[in-house]
């Protein structure tokens, strides 16, 4: 269950898009484009790798996924956070935060 | 799923292009952009599938570590659940292996599967018919396209070290192209050396080349003394060649000689020592076969309707000929095996249940958190799968070691023994004992963990209920179900044992204490195909008789420890079935009053050295020689079949006259006890005892029993090897005879018992073990519910109960269990007791005895089952137990 640990990148990814469907449910576009907005352009998001992504974290239990429609009444996939994602967004958050925390007081250090 | 994913790409790209448009893009470009974004739509599809394979990987890895973790955190249970089912699979693997290798496997013949055994209807074994026959059968056959035969025989070889007694079958020269044998030194039979007055050739094996012959690779051409007769090696035949394979092991140092029509065979239709083997055109049947045999027998008797009038021939495939009688057996071991494996895994089914219901907790805890039903039925049946595993490794060990001891069982036992050997359809077989036992002991478990009510479970965890009433009753049918299988198991060792008791106190008609039987063979043995009726006009050669056998006798009773010696052709359970009909001088000359009887000649002395009385008159003996008037002494068999209340001595039998060289008849002088012959189980034959010095040199008589095969009975005053003594003798006296089998009546007793013995101590050591694991569940299933009902126990003492009532109601639960069980378990084996019937010996399938004694034997395995846990809850000390919630 930590292998997000393990890839940085992926597991940013895992964190992004945990975060992004804490505030609600969200189909694939709508992730990409909040997190784009959120970190005004400095986060893209590549969407060859978002949804493999997003079905690893449906299988591993952290989102379900059920298809809606969309605003625009296009059928779209919409994944909503479990209690597991939930755990696991705040435990990924953590974990961030320890990292980030390091490398900064490393970084003040010198 | 890869349409969901195909559309869920669409999609994107689609509100892609729209926002593009609406930031003001042209729409082909939105288009081209949004498409780049995305990038290959069918990458990604392959993506999202690996991710797919690395979850299942990696749930299934967590699934196995999780598992093995259980087991090792539980090493009682482990090792009971793996040791269970190690028995249980390796005893199975063992019997699939020897199944496989003897009855499943072709035999190593070019089209095995055509290949049919052609013999006289109803004639036990393999049955032999006549040269006129096969001859009549291959002529007129139109469903097989070959047709050949062979006889069984035996002779002298003299070796480089001395005579060697060897199996010597005589072979039509097509049975090679029929069987597609080739030599591996030479050739095999021409055409013309299986016809009247060919050349004397011979093929050796390749083990009596290389014993006898040193390998020699230039042997094809040499000439070798076969039975006193020069006779010269064409080819050598590879190990492989087992041909016939009713011979058993002794095949593989025999030698073959062609089949060479003597003027006998040409002429009578009743000399029945030919063995027929046919080979069926493609597409023909067995039963074609059999009808087709039908027009011709019935076309023999309208040519020959002397001799060929009663004719019914039968066709079997040979494979089946050579494993019939052991095909039962097997199928017995293969049940009795299947039931010992069904009661392995009703047992870890238990096992699984007890340790389920004691997880309960941690099982509802995980459903709480979001584990599907799904994962956790496959979490047991990993866990399943990973005690099968576990017991399919040890019980490997145990099937090759199950294997090991199989050939170290006496040579002959098992037909086509030597080629039992564990091969890749063994392993398959495990692996799919694996899945069954995986399937069998873990489903249930898992179904009923599956249903477990997450909050009940949680809420009631401290008072141990919820859910348990049907897994406690789950528990209980597989317990009842359990003592079922046992009783089925315990029925058949209990007919067995009767069967066998019955044997070793069959009257066996002679005395086996302290006598030991031998094979004699004279160098220039006739053996049994040559036999034939010297001329009347010829000299009557000197008899062996006064040669060699008065004197050996002499000397062998001279021995220091020897008591008394005696010759005897066919002495009991000797193997040697030499039979004769005859007639009754004085009774009319028909069918009806020609009857069959087991003839042998004996030295005097016989009856003393087999402790065998004489009921009436006396028996032969050495004063009965070729000057005096001829004499024979006959069993109690022979006297009741043919005379019945009527007075046998005096009566004369007529033994062939002119056709076999008989030409005196022999007067009854006495009556001798029943012996058994063939075996134990089967009822005695007539018999007739020919003085040795009456049978005349010129007749078809003296070959067959005084120049071929002879055996000695010796009777020592202490325990003493024989054979010593015997060979030195016969050193001094014949040097060129061939001494061989020595063996207690003892042994040959015990021999002829052996696979009810064998059949007694496997099926017993399956039903012990049985018994084992019944006693195992039938504790776990009551301990458990001792258990669970601590409370309502201790509620029940506390309103008065005494604790001798709690102990008998436990009992009680535990019996109801055994005997639900037991009533199946009889219900079952009344009716499949009918299987076993062949092996049994004056035992019925519905032996009250064996049933009565199932009963006991189970009722009294409960108890002692539900006596520690009844005690247990007898025990219960009310206050506590009330103060505990």
């Amino acid at each position: 269950m930590n292998k997000a640990k393990n890839d940085v990148l992926q597991g940013t990814l895992g964190l992004l898009v945990l975060k992004t469907l804490a505030r609600g449910p969200m189909h694939g576009y709508g992730i990409t484009v909040h997190i784009q907005r959120v970190s005004k352009d400095a986060l893209r998001v590549e969407e060859g790798s978002l949804y493999p992504a997003l079905h690893r974290m449906e299988q591993d239990g952290w989102i379900s996924a059920e298809w809606g429609t969309s605003e625009n009444n296009r059928r779209a996939r919409y994944y909503r956070l479990t209690a597991k994602g939930r755990k696991q967004l705040a435990e990924e958050k953590k974990s961030w935060e320890r990292l980030t925390e390091a490398v900064g007081s490393l970084l003040q250090g010198e | 799923m890869e349409k969901e994913i195909a559309e869920e790409a669409r999609t994107h790209i689609e509100m892609r292009t729209e926002d593009n448009i609406a930031s003001g893009m042209r729409p082909a470009q939105a288009r081209h952009d949004a498409k780049l974004r995305f990038g290959n739509v069918r990458l990604v599809e392959e993506r999202t599938r690996e991710m797919d394979l690395m979850t299942w990987i990696e749930t299934a890895g967590q699934d196995l570590r999780f598992a093995w973790r259980m087991l090792v955190k539980s090493p009682g249970f482990t090792a009971i659940a793996v040791m269970t089912l190690a028995l249980g699979i390796g005893a199975n693997t063992a019997m699939f292996t020897v199944v496989e290798s003897v009855l499943v496997r072709p035999l190593p013949y070019t089209h095995p599967e055509r290949l049919v055994y052609i013999k006289p209807a109803g004639a036990p074994g393999f049955g032999s018919t006549s040269w006129l026959n096969f001859r009549d059968i291959r002529d007129e056959t139109q469903r097989m396209e070959m047709v050949a035969g062979y006889s069984e025989d035996v002779g002298v070889v003299q070796g480089k070290e001395g005579s060697v007694s060897v199996n010597t079958p005589r072979l039509t020269p097509n049975i090679f192209d029929m069987l597609g044998a080739k030599a591996l030194v030479g050739r095999t039979f021409s055409e013309e050396e299986g016809k009247t007055g060919g050349p004397q050739v011979v093929i050796l094996s390749e083990g009596l080349w290389r014993e006898s012959f040193n390998g020699d690779p230039n042997i094809v051409g040499q000439t070798v003394r076969v039975n006193g007769q020069a006779r010269v090696v064409v080819g050598v035949m590879p190990r492989s060649f087992r041909f016939p394979e009713s011979t058993g092991n002794d095949i593989t140092k025999a030698l073959w000689f062609p089949l060479q029509p003597t003027e006998e065979m040409e002429k009578v239709r009743g000399y029945d020592f030919f063995n027929i083997l046919g080979r069926l055109k493609p597409g023909a049947t067995v039963a074609q076969e059999r009808s087709e045999l039908g027009m011709i027998a019935h076309h023999i008797g309208e040519i020959d309707p002397k001799e060929g009038a009663d004719l019914k021939l039968d066709a079997t495939r040979y494979q089946e000929m050579i494993t019939g009688p052991v095909s039962e057996v097997f199928m017995g071991l293969v049940i009795a095996l299947g039931l010992v494996l069904l009661i392995a895994c009703a047992n870890v089914a238990n096992l699984m249940i007890a340790r389920c219901l004691a997880r309960q907790q941690e099982f509802a805890i995980r459903a709480a958190m979001g584990a599907g039903a799904w994962r956790l039925i496959r979490q047991l049946i990993v866990e399943g799968l990973l005690l099968s595993s576990l017991g399919c490794a040890v019980g490997f060990g145990l099937a090759c070691a199950g294997v090991w001891s199989v050939h170290q069982l006496p040579v002959d036992t098992i037909p086509r023994g030597n080629d039992i050997a564990v091969r890749w359809t063994v392993v398959l077989m495990l692996g799919l004992i694996a899945v069954v036992t995986t399937i069998l002991s873990a489903i249930l478990p898992a179904l009923l963990a599956s249903k477990t009510d997450p909050q009940k479970a949680l809420q009631s965890a401290t008072r141990g209920a919820g859910g348990r009433s049907l897994k406690r009753r789950m528990s209980g049918w597989l317990v009842a179900g359990e003592v079922a299988l046992s009783a089925l198991l315990l029925i058949a060792t209990g007919l067995l044992f009767h069967t066998l008791w019955n044997l070793e106190h069959t009257r066996l008609g002679f005395d086996t204490t302290r006598v030991t039987m031998f094979m004699g063979m004279p160098a220039d043995a006739a053996g049994f195909g040559n036999i034939g009726v010297t001329q009347e006009n010829a000299k009557a050669p000197a008899s062996v008789v006064a040669l060699v056998y008065q004197p050996a006798l002499e000397r062998i009773r001279n021995t220091p420890g020897v008591q008394d010696a005696a010759l005897v052709t066919s002495p009991p359970l000797a193997g040697m079935n030499l039979g004769s009909s005859f007639k009754i001088v004085g009774y009319p000359n028909d069918a009806a009053h020609k009857y069959q009887a087991r003839v042998t000649a004996v030295s005097g002395e016989y009856e003393r050295v087999m402790g065998t009385p004489v009921i009436r008159g006396r028996m032969v003996n050495d004063n009965d020689t070729i000057a005096m008037p001829f004499v024979v002494t006959v069993n109690e068999m022979l006297a009741r079949k043919v005379f019945g209340e009527k007075d046998p001595l005096g009566q004369q039998i007529d033994l062939g006259g002119k056709d076999t060289g008989m030409m005196k008849p022999y007067t009854i002088v006495g009556v001798i006890g029943d012996q058994v012959d063939q075996s134990v189980s089967t009822p005695p034959q007539p018999y007739i005892l020919l003085p040795y010095g009456q049978v005349p040199t010129t007749s078809l008589y003296y070959p067959a029993l005084l120049k071929t095969i002879v055996n000695f009975v010796v009777k020592t005053r202490g325990n003493m090897e024989v054979a010593p003594a015997m060979r030195n003798i016969f050193k001094q006296v014949a040097p060129d005879f061939a001494l061989d089998n020595f063996r207690t009546m003892q042994e040959a007793v015990d021999s002829s018992n052996f696979s009810q013995r064998l059949g007694l101590y496997l099926i017993g050591g399956f039903a012990g073990l049985a018994i084992l694991m019944v006693v195992a569940g039938l504790y776990g299933v009551l301990a458990q519910l001792v258990s669970y009902r601590r409370r309502e126990i201790g509620l029940r003492l506390a309103l008065g109960a005494t604790p001798g009532t709690i102990l008998r109601m436990v009992v009680r639960q535990g019996l109801a269990y055994v005997g639900a069980g037991l009533a199946v378990g009889i219900a079952v084996g009344l009716f499949a007791g009918r299987l076993v019937e062949s092996f049994l010996y004056e035992v019925k399938p519905a032996d009250a005895w064996t049933y009565a004694g199932v009963v006991i034997v189970l009722m009294v395995v409960g108890s002692v089952a539900a006596l520690a846990p009844a005690m247990r809850a007898a025990g219960v000390e009310p206050m506590k137990v009330l103060r505990e919630e």
